[in-house]
C-alpha cells in the first residue's frame, strides 16, 4: 500500500511538493501569525501603559469652555486658557482637591497681559560726540516688526568732568517724562502673560520650584507703596527665569563733528549747565537740527535683548562701550505707571474654509494681532487708588523635559511645544497680547491674588491627577473615566487627558502661511488600543478562515481528482475500505512529511514550546479532517444535457469552486488587512504616541501580510497544478486537433481569468461591504483595486509559469 | 500525397536511447486506405504522430505535397493538422463538458467563420448517423459507437485530405465496428486518404494497403485485392 502511495506521490512530484510546501506554510504561519498577533496586542498595550500617561489625567474647565474648534478637532490646543474668562471659584477648586480619588488638583487662572515694570538700558559714554538711533523690534520667527518709532539720543563729548552731556526727546510713552544723570533709554511697552496658580499643587504637578514665592517684598517697597497707595494690595510676582520673548535692539552710532559750546548757546544755557535742563521745545528744535547733520562715521549694532528681558524684574540693563549687554547698570530708572494696566486676549478665531483651518489677522499692525484684545485697568498717574500693585519677589524656571514626548498633557502656561511653518521655521510669540503664538506665562501670582484681580471665579482650568495610578492600564482608564463622569455631572467641561497624544494640526495663518501646530488629541491611547485590537482580531479570524478554507478546498479537489482512479480500483476489485485507506494514507503522508519538516524549522527558528503545541494541534485537526472528508461518499449522477454557459468551468466545478473560495477569502483577507492596517496607521501617525506604536508594530503586521501572500501563492499554485494535471489530456487533444500552443494558452488563460476575475471581484465587493461597515475611508477602494491588480498579477505569473511547463513538457 | 523517406525515431531515457522506428520509407497515395497492424509497443502510434507533424523524427523526412512538414513553422504545422489531417482516437477524446455539436466544431472554435460551420457540422452528424436530439447532449450520454461517430465527424469537418485513425475500433462492439468501417469506406470513396492503426486483423483487411510494423520496419503484408496471410509474413 505504502509503495503504491509513494509511487503516486513521486509521479505527481510537482503537485506533491506544492502540497508539502503549502502545509509547511500553514504549520509555520499559523503559530507565527498568532504569536505576532499576540505580540501586536501586547506591544500596543505596553506602549500605552508605559507612555500613555502625562503630567495629569483630567482637565476640568468651566461649563461650555470647549470651543467649537476643539469639538471639531477632538482635541485641546496648547494654550487652552487663552481668553482669561475664568469661571471656577477657589471654593470649587478646593472641593475638587478634597475628592479622595484626586492626588493633585492644580488650578490655573490666566490674569492677562501686563507690561510689568518698564526699565532702562544705560548707554555708554563714547570718546567722541555721537548720535545714537534706537529701534526696538520683535519677531514672530519669520519676520521682524518694529514695536516703537525710532528714537534718538545725542551725546556731547566733553573733556572736563561733570555732567554727562546729552540730549534726547522726552515723551510720556518713551520715558515717562523723566530723565536721569546717566544716559539711558526706556524699553518700549511689551506685554507679558501673568498667571495665577496654587504654588503647592503646581509644584506637585510639575516639579517646578516656586519657593521664591515665600520671599518677602522689600520693606522699602512696602513702605513706599503704603505711602502712595495705602489701599492698593501689593501682589507678589514670580518672574519666569528663562522667558524668551523675542526683543531686538538696533543701535546706529553716528560720530558727529559738533561743539557743545555752540549748542549750549542754541539751547540758551550757560557754560556749566546740564544740557537736558533746557526748555523742551528748544531741545526738540536742536535735536531736529542735529538729526540733519552728516555722520563722520556710522556703525550699527544688533543687540538681542531676549535673554535679558525680565518684564516683572526692574533690574535694568547696561550697554558697554563695546555694545554688549549686561545686567549691571550703574543707574536704573523704572516706570511703574502701567503696572495695573492689563489686556485680555480672546482665543484665536479658527475658521474652517475648504476643509482647512484658517486664522485671520484681527489687526495688521506691527506686529500683527490675531486676537481680539480688551484693555483692563488704568495707569497710576492720575489714579487715586489703583486696584492692585505688582511686585516681583523671585523667579521660577520650568523644566521642559519633564513630559514624555509621546504623550501630551498641555500645562497651558509654560509653552512647552513648538509651532512651525511647513517649511520648518519655528514660530515665536511676539511682544503683544494678540500674538499668533500664545506667550508662555512670564509671571506667576497666587490664586488668592488672582481673585483680587479677576474676581470671585478666577480659575480657567484645573489639571487633575488621580490618586493610586502608576501607569495607564485598563483599570486606570476605567477609574479616570468614572471620575471624569462624576465631575461632568457637576457641570464642568471635562477632557480625559490621560492617554492623549500630540497631533499636528495644519493651519493657514494670514501673514505667515501654512503652519503646523501641536494639539493634544484626547483619548488617543484608548483609540489606538481599540484600533489595533480590532486589526488583530480581523487578522486572526481571516487568517484562520483562510487556512480552513484552503485545507477543505484542497481536500475537495484532491478527492475530485481521485474519482477516476477510485472507480478503476473498484473495478479491478479493491474494496471500498482499501481505496479509503489508500487515499487517506497519501494525504496523511503528505501532512506528516510537512509536519516533521515544520518541527525542524520551528526548532531552528527557536520558537517557544507554544509553537510546537499549535503546530501539533493543527496537524491533528488536519489529519482528522482528512479521515472525515474521505469517509463521506456521495453518488454522483451522470449529466447528459449541456451546461447553458461556461461549460468547462461548470464541468470542472469540483476543482474550480474550492480554488475560487480560496481566492475570494484571500482577496478579502488582503484587502481588509491592508485597508485596516493602512487606516490604523494613517490615524495613528497623526499623534506621537500613535507613531511610536506604529513603529513598534508595523514589522509584525507586514510579516502577517507577507505570510498570507505566500500561502495564497502556494494554494493557487497547487489548485492550478491539480486542475491542469486533471485536464492534461484535454490540452493534449487540443494540440492534436490542430490548435497552436498559443491558442491553447489563450483558451486556458481566458477561462482561468474568468473565474479568478469573478472570485476576486466577489472578494472585493464583500471586503468593501465589510470596510464600509468598519467606516474605513472610501478612498481605500483604491487600495482594494491595487490588491486586485497584485492578485491578478500573481495569477498571470502562475499561468505563464504553467504554460511554460506545458510547453516544456510538450517539447 | 505524403512521402516518408528513411524515417527513424528514437526516444531518450535515463539509461540511454531506444529506437522505435528505423529507416521507414512509404508513399501514401491520395484516396487510398492504409492499415498498419502490429503488437502493442511496436511504434504504430509513434508512426502516426510522425506523419501528423506531432513528433519530429530522429532522422528522415515526411513530405506532404513535396513540403517537409518538420521544416514548417509551429503555426503552419498546426494549420496542416487542422486543415489537412483529421484525427480519430481509440478513446474518442471528446470533451466531456462540451455538447456533441461543440465537440465537432472544436478544431475551428477560434476561427472567424465558426458560425458558418455549425450547419455544416449538423449535416455531417446526421450523415454519419447521429440523431438530431443528441446534438446538444454531453458525450457522457452517448454510446461508444455514437461517441466514435462524433469523433469522426470532428475529424471530417475540415474536409481533411488524410484521416489518421489510431485504433478507432478498439472500444467498439462488432456492430459499431462494422458501422465505423463503412463510414471510413465512404470517406475513402469521397477521395479521402485513410491511415489507420489497428490490432484487429479483420479491420486491417478493410484497407487497400496493409502493413505490419515489425522490428521497427513497415512490411507490406497485403492489399485489398490479394491479402497475404498475416501469420506467414510475420516470420
Amino acid at each position: 500500500m505504502l509503495h503504491l502511495v509513494w509511487t503516486r506521490l513521486r509521479a505527481r512530484k510537482f503537485v506533491s511538493l506544492t502540497i508539502i510546501l503549502a502545509f509547511i506554510s500553514a504549520y509555520l504561519l499559523i503559530p507565527i501569525g498568532l504569536y505576532y498577533a499576540k505580540e501586536t496586542r501586547l506591544a500596543v498595550e505596553q506602549s500605552i501603559v508605559e507612555h500613555g500617561r502625562g503630567n495629569y489625567d483630567l482637565l476640568i474647565r468651566p461649563a461650555s469652555a470647549r470651543s467649537t474648534i476643539e469639538q471639531t478637532l477632538g482635541g485641546v490646543e496648547e494654550n487652552y486658557i487663552g481668553d482669561s474668562q475664568g469661571g471656577i471659584s477657589i471654593e470649587e477648586w478646593q472641593q475638587i482637591k478634597q475628592h479622595p480619588d484626586v492626588e493633585v488638583a492644580a488650578p490655573v487662572a490666566s490674569i492677562g497681559y501686563f507690561t510689568g515694570e518698564k526699565f532702562t538700558i544705560q548707554i555708554p559714554e563714547l570718546d567722541v560726540s555721537s548720535r545714537f538711533t534706537f529701534e526696538f523690534e520683535t519677531s514672530d520667527g519669520l519676520k521682524s516688526y518694529p514695536i516703537a518709532p525710532p528714537s534718538q539720543l545725542i551725546y556731547f563729548n566733553e573733556s572736563s568732568p561733570g555732567f554727562i552731556q546729552y540730549l534726547k526727546k522726552m515723551t510720556p510713552e518713551s520715558d515717562a517724562g523723566s530723565f536721569s544723570g546717566a544716559m539711558d533709554i526706556f524699553i518700549p511697552n511689551t506685554f507679558h502673560l501673568l498667571t495665577g496658580i496654587d504654588m503647592k499643587s503646581e509644584e506637585q504637578l510639575t516639579n517646578i520650584d516656586f519657593s521664591d514665592f515665600n520671599n518677602e517684598i522689600p520693606p522699602l517697597v512696602v513702605k513706599a507703596s503704603e505711602q502712595l497707595f495705602p489701599e492698593a494690595p501689593l501682589i507678589k510676582v514670580l518672574q519666569r527665569e528663562d522667558l524668551r520673548i523675542p526683543l531686538q535692539l538696533k543701535v546706529t552710532v553716528d560720530t558727529l563733528d559738533i561743539n557743545i559750546e555752540e549748542y549750549r548757546e542754541k539751547l540758551g544755557l550757560d557754560t556749566t549747565a546740564w544740557l537736558m535742563t533746557a526748555e523742551r521745545s528748544i531741545i526738540e528744535q536742536v535735536l531736529a537740527e542735529i538729526e540733519q547733520l552728516p555722520a563722520q562715521q556710522s556703525t550699527s549694532y544688533d543687540i538681542d535683548l531676549t535673554p535679558f528681558y525680565k518684564p516683572f524684574n526692574s533690574a535694568g540693563l547696561n550697554l558697554t562701550k563695546e555694545f554688549e549687554l549686561d545686567d549691571t547698570p550703574l543707574s536704573v530708572a523704572a516706570d511703574r505707571n502701567y503696572i495695573a494696566v492689563h489686556y485680555l486676549a480672546k482665543k484665536l478665531d479658527y475658521q474652517v474654509k475648504d476643509e482647512n483651518l484658517h486664522v485671520q489677522m484681527v489687526e495688521n499692525g506691527s506686529p500683527p494681532s490675531y486676537k481680539e484684545i480688551e484693555r483692563k485697568g488704568k495707569p497710576l498717574v492720575g489714579l487715586e487708588q489703583p486696584p492692585f500693585l505688582l511686585q516681583q519677589v523671585g523667579t521660577f524656571a520650568p523644566n521642559n523635559e519633564q513630559e514624555s514626548a509621546l504623550t501630551s498633557s498641555p500645562l497651558g502656561i509654560y509653552g512647552t511645544t513648538e509651532t512651525k511653518t511647513t517649511t520648518g521655521e519655528t514660530l515665536t510669540p511676539t511682544t503683544i497680547p494678540g500674538s499668533f503664538i500664545a506667550q508662555p506665562t512670564g509671571g506667576i501670582i497666587s490664586l488668592q491674588d488672582a481673585e483680587i484681580i479677576k474676581g470671585p471665579t478666577p480659575i480657567d482650568a484645573i489639571r487633575v491627577r488621580l490618586a493610586g495610578i502608576s501607569s495607564y492600564t485598563q483599570e486606570a482608564q476605567q477609574k479616570i473615566e468614572a471620575l471624569a463622569l462624576e465631575f461632568l455631572q457637576q457641570g464642568y467641561t471635562i477632557d480625559i487627558v490621560a492617554g492623549s497624544s500630540f497631533k499636528e494640526v495644519k493651519l493657514q495663518v494670514e501673514g505667515i502661511g501654512e503652519v503646523i501646530s501641536p494639539w493634544t488629541t484626547l483619548g488617543v491611547a484608548q483609540q489606538l488600543e481599540e484600533q489595533w485590537n480590532s486589526i488583530t482580531l480581523w487578522t486572526t479570524i481571516l487568517f484562520t478562515m483562510f487556512i480552513v478554507a484552503w485545507f477543505i478546498a484542497r481536500l475537495s479537489f484532491e478527492k475530485s481528482s481521485m474519482v477516476y482512479e477510485d472507480t478503476l480500483l473498484a473495478t479491478i476489485g479493491w474494496t471500498r475500505q482499501k481505496i479509503f485507506q489508500r487515499n487517506t494514507t497519501e494525504q496523511s503522508l503528505l501532512l506528516t512529511m510537512a509536519y516533521l519538516l515544520s518541527i525542524v524549522i520551528i526548532f531552528f527558528l527557536g520558537f517557544t514550546s507554544q509553537a510546537y503545541i499549535i503546530t501539533t494541534i493543527i496537524f491533528i485537526i488536519a489529519l482528522s479532517l482528512v479521515y472525515i472528508f474521505f469517509s463521506i461518499s456521495k453518488e454522483s449522477k451522470t449529466r447528459t444535457t449541456t451546461y447553458p454557459f461556461l461549460q468547462a468551468v461548470v464541468y470542472h466545478r469540483q476543482l474550480i469552486i474550492p480554488t475560487m473560495l480560496i481566492l475570494v477569502i484571500s482577496t478579502i483577507l488582503f484587502v481588509i488587512q491592508i485597508a485596516t492596517i493602512s487606516d490604523a496607521i494613517r490615524h495613528s501617525v497623526e499623534t506621537t504616541l500613535g507613531q511610536f506604536t506604529v513603529n513598534t508594530l508595523l514589522l509584525f503586521q507586514i510579516f502577517i501580510l507577507v505570510a498570507t501572500l505566500v500561502l495564497t501563492i502556494f494554494s493557487l499554485f497547487e489548485c492550478l497544478s491539480t486542475l491542469f494535471y486533471a485536464r492534461a489530456q484535454e490540452f493534449d487533444m487540443y494540440y492534436r486537433i490542430g490548435w497552436t500552443k498559443t491558442m491553447i494558452s489563450l483558451h486556458v488563460v481566458k477561462e482561468v481569468f474568468l473565474w479568478t476575475g469573478f472570485s476576486i471581484g466577489l472578494g472585493l465587493i464583500i471586503s468593501y461591504m465589510i470596510l464600509f461597515q468598519l467606516k474605513v475611508a472610501s478612498y481605500w477602494i483604491f487600495i482594494e483595486m491595487l490588491c486586485a491588480v497584485v492578485i491578478l498579477g500573481i495569477v498571470i505569473f502562475l499561468m505563464l509559469a504553467v504554460r511554460q511547463l506545458l510547453k516544456a513538457k510538450r517539447d | 500525397m505524403i512521402e516518408i523517406h528513411n524515417l527513424s525515431k528514437s526516444f531518450k531515457h535515463s539509461t540511454g536511447q531506444t529506437e522505435i522506428l528505423h529507416n521507414i520509407s512509404l508513399t501514401i497515395e491520395k484516396g487510398q486506405w492504409y492499415t498498419i497492424i502490429g503488437p502493442s509497443g511496436t511504434g504504430k502510434s509513434t508512426f502516426l504522430n510522425c506523419i501528423a507533424g506531432l513528433l519530429k523524427p530522429t532522422a528522415g523526412e515526411v513530405l506532404y505535397n513535396d513540403i517537409n512538414i518538420y521544416q514548417l513553422s509551429e503555426k503552419a504545422k498546426s494549420n496542416y493538422r487542422r486543415h489537412h489531417i483529421g484525427f480519430v482516437f481509440q478513446d474518442f477524446k471528446l470533451l466531456p463538458h462540451y455538447s456533441v455539436l461543440d465537440n465537432v466544431i472544436l478544431p475551428f472554435i477560434y476561427d472567424e467563420a465558426k458560425k458558418a460551420l455549425y450547419p455544416k457540422a449538423m449535416v455531417l452528424l446526421e450523415q454519419i448517423g447521429i440523431r438530431t436530439e443528441l446534438f446538444k447532449r454531453l458525450p457522457e450520454g452517448l454510446s461508444g459507437g455514437e461517441k466514435q461517430r462524433v469523433a469522426i465527424a470532428r475529424a471530417l469537418l475540415g474536409k481533411p485530405d488524410i484521416l489518421i485513425c489510431d485504433e478507432p475500433t478498439g472500444n467498439l462492439d462488432i456492430a459499431n465496428r462494422n458501422g465505423l468501417l463503412d463510414l471510413l469506406s465512404h470517406c475513402r470513396a469521397q477521395g479521402q486518404t485513410i491511415v489507420m492503426v489497428t490490432h484487429d486483423e479483420d479491420v486491417a483487411k478493410s484497407g487497400d494497403h496493409i502493413y505490419k510494423l515489425i522490428d521497427k520496419q513497415l512490411v507490406k503484408v497485403g492489399t485489398a485485392d490479394a491479402t497475404f496471410s498475416l501469420d506467414q509474413t510475420t516470420s
